[in-house]
C-alpha cells in the first residue's frame, strides 16, 4: 500500500466527515443548540479531544500500565496540562500560558536527556 | 446564545478580528508544523507527500500518525476513520452557525474545520454571531497558510533536527495547545467536565472498549453529561 493512498483514503474521509453535517444542516436536531441532540454532539466532540489529548501525552497507556510506569516526567506532564488549563480559564489568553508550559517542558526534557 | 446586544462589525472588521484572534489560538501551529515537517524528512517522505498531508488532511494527530506509521499500511485504516469521526462531531457543532452559507462557499473551506478553530469560532459565536463564515476564515485562512508554510520549512530543516529532545517536546504540543483550548471554554462546565472526563476516562475506559475507545468513550461521556445536565436542568425548574 502506498502512502499515497493512506493520504488519499485520510484525505477524503476527512472531507467526506467534515461536510456531512452540512447536509442536515436546516434539521431540527442541528438548529436547535440547546437541543439535547445538538448538546450531546458538542460534549461529544470535547471529550473526544480529552481522549485524543491523553493518549497523545501518555502514549495510549490504560490506567494500570500508567500507574506501574509513573515517572516524574508524566507528573510535570499532568502539573503543565492542568496549570495551562487554569491560566487560560483565569486570564483568557492563550499564548502566554502555553509557551510557558512549553518552556518549562523543554527545560525538564533538557535536563533528563542531558542536551541530546 | 446571544449575549446582550454587541455592535454589529462590517464583514472585512469581522475578517480582521479572525486575523487578529489567530495568532492565539493558532500559535501552537507554527511548533507543530514545523514538527510535521521535521518528521516528515526523518521518515524518508518526499517534500510532496508530507506537504499534501497538511494540504489535503490538515488535522495535526492524524497527520503525525501518518507520517511515522504509513508502513502499517492497512492497519491504519481503522484508526484514520477513528480519528477521523471529529470532524463530524466539529461540523455539526458549527452547522447552525453556517447554515445560511452556500455549499460552494462552504466546500472549499472545509479543510479549516480543526478543534483550534474550531474554539475559536464557538467561543466567539457564543457571544456574537454576526457574519460568522467571515470570521472562522479570518481565524482559519492565516493558521492554514502559516501551517503549509511551516511544513516546508520543517521539512527543508529536515531529519538534523530530530533528537529524542525535539520527539519529546514535539509529543507535548498538541496537549498544551488542546488543553489551553479548553481553557477558553471556561466557565461553560458541561463543554470543560467533557474534555476533562474525556482525559480522565481514556486510561480506564480503554481497559473495557480496547481498539474501540476511541469510537466510544467521547459518546458515552457526551450522552452521560447531556442526561446529568438534564436531570439539574429539570431538578432547578422543580425547585423553582
Amino acid at each position: 500500500m502506498t502512502v499515497w493512498f493512506l493520504i488519499g483514503f485520510a484525505a477524503v474521509s476527512a472531507l467526506a466527515f467534515r461536510a456531512l453535517p452540512f447536509a442536515f444542516k436546516n434539521t431540527t436536531a442541528l438548529t436547535r443548540t440547546h437541543g439535547s441532540f445538538y448538546r450531546f454532539i458538542n460534549y461529544s466532540a470535547q471529550a473526544m479531544l480529552g481522549v485524543i489529548i491523553y493518549d497523545t501525552a501518555f502514549n495510549k497507556q490504560d490506567a494500570p500500565s500508567l500507574m506501574q510506569q509513573f515517572e516524574s516526567l508524566d507528573a510535570l506532564k499532568l502539573i503543565l496540562l492542568l496549570g495551562t488549563f487554569i491560566v487560560v480559564a483565569k486570564t483568557r489568553k492563550i499564548l502566554p500560558a502555553f509557551l510557558a508550559s512549553l518552556m518549562i517542558y523543554l527545560t525538564a526534557v533538557v535536563y533528563l536527556y542531558g542536551g541530546q | 446564545m446571544v449575549a446582550g446586544k454587541p455592535p454589529c462589525h462590517s464583514s472585512a472588521k469581522v475578517f480582521q478580528e479572525g486575523a487578529r484572534d489567530a495568532i492565539s489560538f493558532g500559535v501552537a501551529f507554527l511548533f507543530l508544523y514545523l514538527s510535521i515537517g521535521m518528521v516528515g524528512a526523518a521518515q524518508s517522505l518526499t517534500l510532496g507527500q508530507t506537504l499534501a498531508t497538511t494540504l489535503l488532511i490538515f488535522s495535526t494527530p492524524l497527520q503525525f500518525l501518518l507520517l511515522q506509521n504509513y508502513n502499517d499500511g492497512w492497519l491504519l485504516i481503522p484508526v484514520i476513520l477513528a480519528l477521523n469521526v471529529r470532524f463530524l462531531l466539529l461540523s455539526a457543532a458549527l452547522a447552525p452557525y453556517l447554515k445560511h452559507v452556500s455549499t460552494s462557499n462552504i466546500l472549499p473551506s472545509l479543510i479549516l474545520i480543526t478543534p483550534s478553530i474550531f474554539t475559536a469560532c464557538m467561543t466567539r459565536f457564543k457571544q456574537r454571531t454576526d457574519h460568522p463564515f467571515t470570521y472562522m476564515l479570518g481565524v482559519g485562512l492565516p493558521i492554514f497558510a502559516v501551517s503549509i508554510v511551516c511544513t516546508c520549512i520543517g521539512f527543508i530543516a529536515g531529519a538534523g533536527l530530530a533528537s529524542p529532545v525535539t520527539t519529546a517536546v514535539m509529543m507535548m504540543l498538541l496537549p498544551l495547545q488542546f488543553t489551553a483550548l479548553a481553557g477558553k471554554h471556561w466557565p461553560h462546565y458541561a463543554e470543560v467536565s467533557s474534555y476533562w472526563l474525556g482525559f480522565i476516562g481514556a486510561p480506564v475506559l480503554v481497559l473495557f472498549f480496547k481498539d474501540y475507545s476511541l469510537l466510544i468513550t467521547p459518546f458515552l461521556i457526551g450522552g452521560v453529561t447531556v442526561l446529568i445536565e438534564n436531570a439539574w436542568t429539570e431538578q432547578g425548574a422543580r425547585s423553582q
